[in-house]
């Protein structure tokens, strides 16, 4: 039996400025994402649904969706395929999913969609399009790379029989006040810690917090003789300095790292408490 | 030391993304290089045309990796050593140029590009610059030669000349010195015109 939980989505992009607010409840087997008073969702929000109702599922939970008030909000839910991609995944919903006319966005929108090893290349070749036909060259150029190095993290050293879950966004400023791009990646792994602590230079790490402070420094790798290797964040944060900086948001396991990308990168940690498995990925990129 | 044009061979990589992102991807792309250069290959041309952007981590895999290999068979004048005299990569977008210039100092290598038949060494120091085009203006010369025009020692211009070579941005062959002995002779590889087999 396992515990049941009730995670909440709740306000504008919720998961950009707060951690996961879980509770306990009494379903066991129960995974109750309750998204009712969302009224905003980023890539990061719409990627960690899936992520986290597609692996609580194939753990053998009941998963239920609690749609949102907004019927604006679940009808971007199901333009941005996080309603089909949980009842694929077996989740049932509170509340009537909202047939949703679908226009072509492709140049903006990245739905939420499954990432392996395999089509990882495919899903690049759709976000490189998307980066540089809206933001041109070299800002497409950093845009790519910043979100490949993420996807490549997520689909090497993340993997699971769940996979991971990308979306992304290239924001006008019209709404968002700010233009640039927001991607996201999330998989459901065994998450930093545990891939760090099976190389034998991180095995003193104690937790998901110090793991996530070493793995946010240069050349740190858990890949066995990758001394070529570990370049990835740091280059990240190149590339997204070289926009106009943003933000990066790092969830593993119990630990969070918000990594500010000026010209000095700035990065708080915390930790939390929540039933979440793997590593999930948030880059915001303002365009100067 | 021209190349026999009917000996290079082209490889495209723009078949394999116009964005290439991520490490498995990477490791098969190179694999089929390898499998498909034929043997006795002289030129090898990496194509990059039409490639708009590519990952460190993805260079790292693909390029560093084969250069990595190339620099460890030594040099191209041994004769158990199958793998080709130069490899040129063209097609180079400034960002894709950089990435690689960029992933290959990471691993200590370099690499010959051909940039509108103006051949350029990626990655490279200042002083390993200074060499390539000093040897540009001697044509086919001797390392003592080399170590004259530069001067330096002559142990100074071998280790120069052995990481050009390693990297097939130049070329080398055998003979035999004037007071006797072996000797060796380099030049720079000939950009064109070139005659490609592509895959």
């Amino acid at each position: 039996m396992l515990d049941g939980v009730q995670i909440e989505l709740a306000g504008r992009i919720p998961l950009q400025h707060a951690e996961l607010v879980t509770r306990y409840i009494e379903d066991q087997d129960t995974l109750l994402l309750d998204t009712r008073s969302l009224r905003w969702a980023s890539p990061l929000e719409l990627a960690a649904l899936v992520t986290i109702g597609t692996d609580a599922a194939h753990q053998g939970r009941d998963v239920r969706l609690q749609l949102p008030y907004d019927e604006k909000v679940t009808s971007y839910l199901g333009r941005m395929n996080v309603i089909d991609l949980l009842e694929e995944a077996g989740c049932k919903f509170d509340g009537s999913p909202l047939a949703t006319g679908r226009r072509d966005r492709r140049d903006t929108l990245f739905e939420v969609t499954k990432v392996t090893t395999a089509d990882s290349q495919q899903v690049a070749e759709r976000l490189g399009e998307m980066a540089f036909g809206r933001l041109g060259r070299k800002a497409g150029a950093a845009a790519f790379k910043a979100m490949s190095e993420l996807l490549d993290n997520a689909t090497t050293h993340g993997v699971s029989d769940v996979g991971a879950f990308t979306a992304a966004q290239l924001l006008t400023g019209v709404t968002s006040n700010w233009p640039g791009f927001a991607f996201t990646v999330c998989d459901a792994g065994v998450g930093i810690f545990e891939h760090l602590r099976a190389s034998a230079p991180h095995q003193d790490l104690v937790d998901s917090r110090a793991a996530l402070e070493r793995a946010l420094q240069h050349k740190v790798s858990g890949v066995p003789g990758g001394n070529r290797r570990g370049y990835g964040l740091g280059d990240l944060g190149k590339y997204a300095r070289s926009d106009g900086g943003g933000r990066l948001i790092i969830r593993s396991n119990g630990a969070v790292a918000s990594v500010v990308l000026r010209s000095e990168c700035k990065i708080n940690y915390s930790t939390f408490t929540a039933p979440m498995n793997g590593t999930w990925a948030s880059l915001r990129v303002r365009r100067t | 030391m021209k190349p026999d044009a009917a000996t290079s061979f082209t490889f495209p990589v723009r078949p394999h993304g116009k964005f290439l992102a991520t490490r498995e991807p990477a490791k098969l792309v190179l694999r089929e290089l390898q499998d498909k250069i034929p043997a006795n290959t002289y030129t090898l041309v990496i194509d990059f045309t039409g490639v708009d952007a590519m990952t460190h981590s993805y260079c790292d895999e693909f390029l560093a990796r084969y250069y990595a290999t190339l620099a460890s068979t030594g040099n191209n004048s041994d004769s158990t050593d199958r793998s080709p005299a130069t490899v040129l990569l063209t097609g180079l977008e400034e960002d894709v140029r950089e990435t690689i210039t960029i992933c290959l100092e990471r691993s200590d290598l370099i690499a010959l590009e051909d940039r509108d038949g103006q051949p350029f060494v990626l990655a490279a120091s200042a002083v390993l610059n200074e060499t390539f085009e000093a040897a540009r203006q001697l044509g086919t010369f001797t390392a003592l030669q080399l170590a004259e025009r530069m001067r330096v020692t002559a142990p100074n211009a071998n280790n120069r000349l052995k990481r050009l070579v390693a990297a097939r941005a130049l070329l080398r062959r055998p003979g035999v010195a004037e007071r006797g002995g072996k000797e060796f002779t380099y030049a720079v590889p000939e950009l064109s015109p070139r005659e490609t087999t592509a895959v």
